[in-house]
């Protein structure tokens, strides 16, 4: 699945200073072989766990911190607990948030701090470069990017509730929705549904209606909605 | 002499002499109607002392039983008032009142003997303060003694008032008529305390006090109109006489309200109740609706409910109106314990003897309580057992495949740009499948180690202890096979004190693995000679040890961990495993 880099981005010509942190060496070293192959990224250094990675990040900010949820200390949720961190100390640093989870809660909880500059990604996914990329770079500018099989999971466990109000939407209302919930502006859905921008928002606003969800102006916001619609609707 | 006997001879020879005194001394007395009141006076003594010396045998911690001697005793001092002795005369005159005192004693004090309730003692306080504040002066100021009474038939010739101090008949009457007005409100307090106790009494409480209740009341009354109209009636008599018979006829319904708590039990368990089941039983043969079950878990040293559930040791002070009845085996260990409502403690025979006809009923729920208990334990470490698969999945091969997946991209990528990296590449990803395989491999192995499944413990082990670090000796008796869960509890707890020796004991150490059999138990034992500093013993290394207890004490077995005098240490333990037959096992071993 290779979906184009968003359109706000610029091309890049300076490189992207990516910070890795995952507690597998395996994972490390398949993150760094597999973005050497990407020109506009550049990893600056690879962290073990929680504290290593902070310690790295205060030492020299880079734009963008790849990070495992579970890691040492504890195992747990190191990584959300991360991108709340930075949220505080490091704001311009953007992070994304590797997980084995396929919870919308996690991605909901990430988000809480501010989507701008998050991104949640599926592990088993990452080997996807092109996807990566787009998602760092999307992250790096400041956009908020989750992994489009998770949102994809949660409509379709949406719509089999009986009274879902997705089940109202059209096929086309949910590919949009999806699209939204994964981050996406309407250009971007316009382009990569060969819609006009016009089109889009009209459906936008529809869902938003339908959903009974405030329709934001900024995208971020309107992420953490639709994600917190999903999230809540999953237990 | 029966010893039995003796005693009922022993007890009841007193009241035959106290009657035979009695009955001597009214006919001696030559006054008149003396055969009709010697004859009253010698069956009231003969039933009140009757009665005593059976609740003294029946129930001889209880204080009921000399209440009623004493009571017998100031009713036959009553006979003295036929007499022309002046001295016995006023002292039979004098301690007259006190056998009503007692007389409401005894009855408020039924069947146990001990006032329980605030307002019972003050009434027969009240009753003594009454007889010696008001009584005994009124007899202080009066040359003739004013009240007439059962067995007084000398009036007005009656014998001097050795008591007399001043003759002021004003204050003597004065006193007189408040002893009385007292003497009534008395008597309403005693019937409405009887009264109330019957509204709130158990059951089976309620079974006995009910013909006292009606026996107070008829004597409450009796004696009322005589404190009012100083008329002489049989009907003193004959409500005298009522009490004693009361309290025998309370005794016996008690009694035979009892036997059918008893017999509702015995019939309820012949459909071997369940444990929940067995709790309703108790519950209605002691008509106590709240009553609740615990049981004493040996082993944990706690008490666990029906369901095995842990709960918190039965405490009778925290809760008002609770209290516990504790039910030990014959070596007096705690089996069970009763929380009921206090009410039954007043009933000590009913739930003595409701609770030792369940005794094996109780017991063996015990067990079973104890089973699900043990079940709900090995459930946890089931659970545990699956979070460490998880977590070596996890941490494992998922991360493998992952990270083999992204190489995959890399080469895809490479393929055109560079064949010769992408060739390396891929040589690099056939050692990650290998890696993969080798580490699912050891994950099954860990869940199931096929020699183990395959040929039993002690190859299994032989060959576990070639592969640690330190040099290991092992002596394996020829065991057998038994049952795979045991197997395993076995082979993994020794594997883990294999490891925390390699971890522990340092480099110089060396290890003996030994592994028997007597009949049915089933014995190892991993000693190591190693330095074992305090800091790094596997003692302080809580989870290791807590696991590898757990793994035995799952399977019914015991393990021991000391640290040996001088150096080294010891992991020991046993576990019951009968020998599987060898065809059983053959059998056992095609299926794996």
């Amino acid at each position: 699945m290779s979906s184009p880099l968003s359109p706000p981005t610029q091309p890049a010509i300076a490189s992207l200073r990516v910070l890795i942190a995952d507690d597998s060496y395996l994972i490390r070293e398949g993150l760094r072989q597999l973005l050497a192959l990407a020109p506009q990224i550049r990893v600056v250094g690879q962290c073990v766990d929680a504290p290593s990675l902070l310690a790295a990040v205060d030492a020299d900010p880079p734009d963008v911190v790849i990070t495992d949820i579970r890691m040492p200390p504890t195992q747990t949720d190191e990584g959300m607990q991360i991108a709340k961190r930075l949220r505080q100390t490091h704001p311009k640093v953007g992070v994304v948030v590797l997980s084995q989870h396929e919870s919308a809660h996690y991605a909901a909880e990430l988000l809480g701090s501010g989507a701008v500059g998050r991104g949640y990604l599926l592990k088993d996914r990452i080997h996807d470069l092109d996807h990566l990329v787009s998602t760092i770079s999307a992250v790096a500018a400041g956009e908020c990017r989750i992994d489009a099989r998770l949102v994809d999971e949660l409509v379709t466990r949406q719509r089999s509730h009986q009274h879902s109000p997705l089940q109202d939407l059209t096929p086309r209302q949910r590919e949009i929705m999806a699209d939204v919930a994964q981050g996406k502006s309407n250009l971007a859905i316009a382009n990569d549904r060969n819609l006009t921008l016009r089109a889009v928002e009209k459906h936008v606003s529809e869902i938003f209606g339908r959903l009974g969800l405030a329709s934001d102006e900024t995208i971020s916001r309107r992420v953490h909605a639709t994600l917190l619609y999903l999230a809540q609707r999953e237990r | 002499m029966n010893p039995r006997l003796r005693d009922r001879f022993l007890l009841g020879a007193p009241g035959l002499v106290l009657a035979a005194a009695a009955v001597v001394v009214v006919l001696e007395g030559a006054r008149s109607h003396q055969v009709l009141i010697a004859t009253l006076a010698g069956i009231g003594l003969v039933l009140v002392w009757g009665v005593g010396m059976a609740v003294r045998l029946r129930y001889p911690e209880r204080p009921l039983g000399p209440l009623l001697f004493v009571l017998a005793g100031a009713y036959s001092l009553q006979t003295l008032l036929t007499t022309s002795n002046p001295y016995l005369f006023t002292l039979a005159r004098a301690t007259r009142p006190a056998v009503e005192v007692l007389l409401i004693w005894a009855m408020l004090a039924f069947p146990s003997g001990r006032l329980q309730r605030r307002w019972e003692r003050f009434v027969v306080l009240s009753g003594a303060l009454a007889v010696i504040l008001l009584w005994l002066p009124a007899l202080m100021f009066s040359p003739k003694i004013g009240l007439v009474g059962p067995f007084v038939t000398c009036h007005p010739q009656c014998p001097r008032n050795v008591l007399l101090v001043a003759d002021w008949p004003a204050l003597s009457w004065t006193l007189n008529t408040a002893f009385r007005g007292v003497g009534v409100l008395i008597m309403i307090a005693t019937g409405a305390l009887l009264f109330s106790r019957l509204r709130h009494a158990t059951p089976l409480l309620r079974r006995a006090i009910a013909p006292v209740l009606l026996a107070s009341i008829a004597r409450t009354l009796s004696i009322a109109v005589y404190l009012v109209t100083d008329a002489i009636w049989l009907a003193s008599y004959l409500t005298f006489w009522a009490v004693p018979l009361a309290i025998a006829l309370g005794l016996l319904r008690g009694r035979l309200y009892t036997a059918r708590a008893l017999q509702t039990l015995v019939t309820g368990l012949r459909g071997r109740p369940g444990a929940h089941a067995l709790r309703d039983v108790m519950a209605r043969a002691l008509a106590d609706d709240s009553l609740s079950i615990v049981y004493w878990l040996k082993d944990g040293a706690r008490w666990i409910d029906a369901d095995g559930r842990e709960v918190a040791t039965p405490d009778p002070s925290a809760e008002t109106g609770r209290a516990v009845t504790l039910l030990r085996d014959a070596e007096d260990e705690p089996v069970a314990a009763l929380i009921h409502d206090s009410a039954l403690l007043e009933e000590p025979m009913l739930l003595e003897s409701v609770a030792s006809s369940m005794q094996m009923a109780l017991e063996s729920h015990r067990l079973e309580a104890e089973i699900k208990a043990a079940g709900a334990r090995s459930a946890s470490a089931v659970e545990a057992e699956r979070h460490r698969i998880e977590r070596d999945l996890h941490d494992g091969a998922q991360q493998r495949l992952i990270a083999l997946r992204m190489k995959l991209s890399v080469t895809a990528r490479l393929l055109d740009k560079d064949p010769r990296q992408a060739e390396a590449m891929v040589q690099e990803m056939g050692t990650d499948v290998e890696a993969a395989m080798v580490e699912l491999r050891a994950l099954a192995h860990g869940i199931a180690p096929p020699l183990l499944v395959e040929r039993g413990l002690a190859v299994a082990l032989t060959e576990a202890a070639q592969r640690t670090a330190l040099p290991t000796r092992t002596r394996m008796e020829e065991i057998g096979r038994c049952d795979p869960a045991i197997e395993s509890a076995v082979y993994f707890c020794c594997l883990e004190a294999l490891q925390n020796a390699a971890k522990h004991a340092g480099p110089n150490a060396s290890v003996q693995l030994s592994l028997d059999r007597d009949g049915d138990l089933l014995r190892f034992c991993i000693t190591d000679d190693g330095v074992t500093p305090a800091a790094t013993s596997p003692l302080s290394d809580g989870r290791g040890l807590a696991n590898m207890r757990l793994r035995i004490e799952t399977v019914g077995g015991r393990l021991e961990v000391q640290a040996l005098a001088g150096q080294g240490f010891r992991v020991a333990g046993n576990v019951l495993a009968r020998q599987k037959a060898p065809d059983q096992y053959i059998g056992a071993t095609t299926t794996y």
